[in-house]
């Protein structure tokens, strides 16, 4: 049998690669841009950090799609699918693998924040003063940090279950082939599609909803367990979808043939 | 034990059915030719026996029944459709080495020097023939009961085909069965112990290659061709 640790490794690599490669793009992007300033003459210590924060969503957003991609196309390829491994452990090694790259693309993005803080510092003094002022407010108490924490969580699972939704519509889609003729699997397969990007956007508007609840209980201080509820919720679909997935997967999805 | 032992395997897909009714035995250490025209379902054969595809019916190697654990005992020839084009051979090499507990990279070795691979050659850089030596070097460098070479020739050149037609014996470990799927049936005769003709959608044709031969007096490639007397040409 294939180990679950060498799959996840053969999973990542290229995944691994691809982060890197956005990650230099970025410098780069920051580099040129800064440039550019200081040829205009008004670079400062702060002018890294102003063009990080300008760059930073572009690598984060493409990253993010092209985890996706790569979660659809693994399950796709041969190359993969003959590895004798179980279904559940193959569908969760693909997740596993792209949510850790995107976790590092995050973490290399407060480090590059974290550089770039401290070396416009001084420039950026002034600023933070009137930053520290307004988190003053709150004083960082343990509601603070948990909301934070719920934030962040927030996101992960979103990306988690933005990756099994796209997986679900490609599965049963892919699914019909083994049931339907080819006309009658098109007109399905967009009732499908249709039906699961409703499902989605329903998900997504009760995602913002608890995104901005969170925002409001940072600012008032308030109770956040309810938050923790939801993204239990959200736990919990993330699992139906990824057992649902994993037996159709098991059941009638076939990889291309080359 | 036997090697492979399918029963009542049926197989549709966009609603066409491709096979069915496949019954199939086939004895531990022995190489077989799986004939048929283009389209008579040899691949989907191959890709049913790995668990690639999912048909309906009994399909059995070395005593393994369930996907996962018949995905353990067949070694397939890949298409290497999950690399990267930009991907070196020696990653590709490394990728098997990591996730086939059974690949023996000692034969890899011999294999790449004996095809004349090079490691350090990119996959998008491979001609048509050298990308088939290379997932016939990878195919075969697994150590296990079945291997399913599916057309592994198209592309070589026909002097390395002859060549590595005549040595495939040395590469194959004793007592592992070799299903090799091919066009050119007189090329790979002289190493063929049976022949496997799928035909009008199933298993149509099962027999020795010497039986056709003493008992019929016949070349493998004139009795396979009579399977078709009167119908339309094909390969």
């Amino acid at each position: 049998m294939t180990s679950s640790w060498s799959l996840f490794k053969a999973f990542s690599w290229p995944r691994f690669m691809r982060m890197n490669l956005l990650l230099g793009l970025e410098l780069l992007a920051v580099v040129v841009t800064s440039l550019w300033t200081a040829i205009k003459g008004n670079f400062t210590t702060a002018t890294l950090f102003y063009n990080l924060c300008a760059w930073a969503m572009l690598p984060l957003l493409v990253g993010f799609v092209m985890l996706a991609v790569n979660n659809e196309k693994t399950v796709r390829a041969t190359t993969y699918r003959l590895l004798p491994i179980s279904d559940w452990k193959f569908y969760t090694l693909n997740l596993t693998a792209s949510l850790v790259n995107m976790i590092y693309l995050w973490l290399m993005q407060a480090i590059l924040f974290a550089l770039t803080l401290t070396l416009g510092w001084s420039t950026l003094t002034t600023g933070f003063n009137m930053s520290a002022m307004f988190f003053n407010q709150f004083s960082l108490s343990s509601g603070f940090w948990q909301a934070i924490a719920g934030a962040f969580l927030v996101i992960i699972l979103a990306m988690v279950l933005v990756w099994s939704t796209i997986s679900l519509i490609h599965f049963a889609t892919n699914a019909t082939a083994g049931f339907l003729p080819r006309f009658r699997q098109q007109f399905v397969n967009v009732i499908i599609t249709i039906v699961v990007i409703y499902i989605a956007f329903r998900v997504a508007s009760a995602l913002i909803g608890m995104v901005s609840y969170l925002s409001s209980q940072l600012v008032n201080q308030g109770n956040v367990s309810s938050v923790w509820t939801s993204i239990l919720v959200m736990l919990a679909v993330i699992l139906v979808e990824g057992v649902i997935n994993t037996l159709v997967l098991q059941k009638w999805v076939e990889p291309t043939l080359n | 034990m036997t090697a492979l032992t399918i029963k009542d395997l049926r197989y549709k897909h966009n609603q066409h059915l491709i096979l069915h009714d496949v019954q199939l035995e086939l004895a531990p250490g022995k190489i077989i030719g799986l004939l048929g025209e283009n389209g008579a379902g040899k691949t989907t054969l191959m890709r049913l026996i790995t668990g690639s595809a999912k048909g309906k019916g009994t399909i059995e190697v070395n005593g393994a029944t369930t996907a996962v654990t018949r995905k353990q005992q067949v070694s397939f020839t890949d298409h290497l459709n999950g690399f990267n084009s930009g991907i070196k051979l020696q990653q590709i090499v490394k990728f098997y080495q990591s996730v086939y507990p059974d690949f023996n990279s000692d034969r890899y070795q011999e294999l790449s020097t004996f095809l004349n691979l090079d490691g350090q050659q990119k996959l998008a850089a491979l001609s048509k023939g050298t990308r088939e030596k290379l997932i016939i070097a990878l195919t075969l460098s697994r150590q296990v009961a079945l291997y399913l070479l599916d057309e592994p020739f198209s592309g070589i050149d026909s002097m390395s085909r002859k060549k590595i037609i005549n040595s495939i014996i040395k590469w194959t470990p004793d007592n592992a069965t070799l299903l090799i799927s091919d066009h050119y049936v007189t090329e790979i005769a002289p190493i063929l112990d049976e022949i496997v003709v799928v035909k009008d959608q199933t298993v149509s044709v099962h027999k020795g290659a010497d039986e056709i031969r003493d008992q019929q007096g016949m070349e493998l490639e004139d009795y396979y061709e009579s399977l078709y007397a009167g119908g339309d040409t094909h390969d």
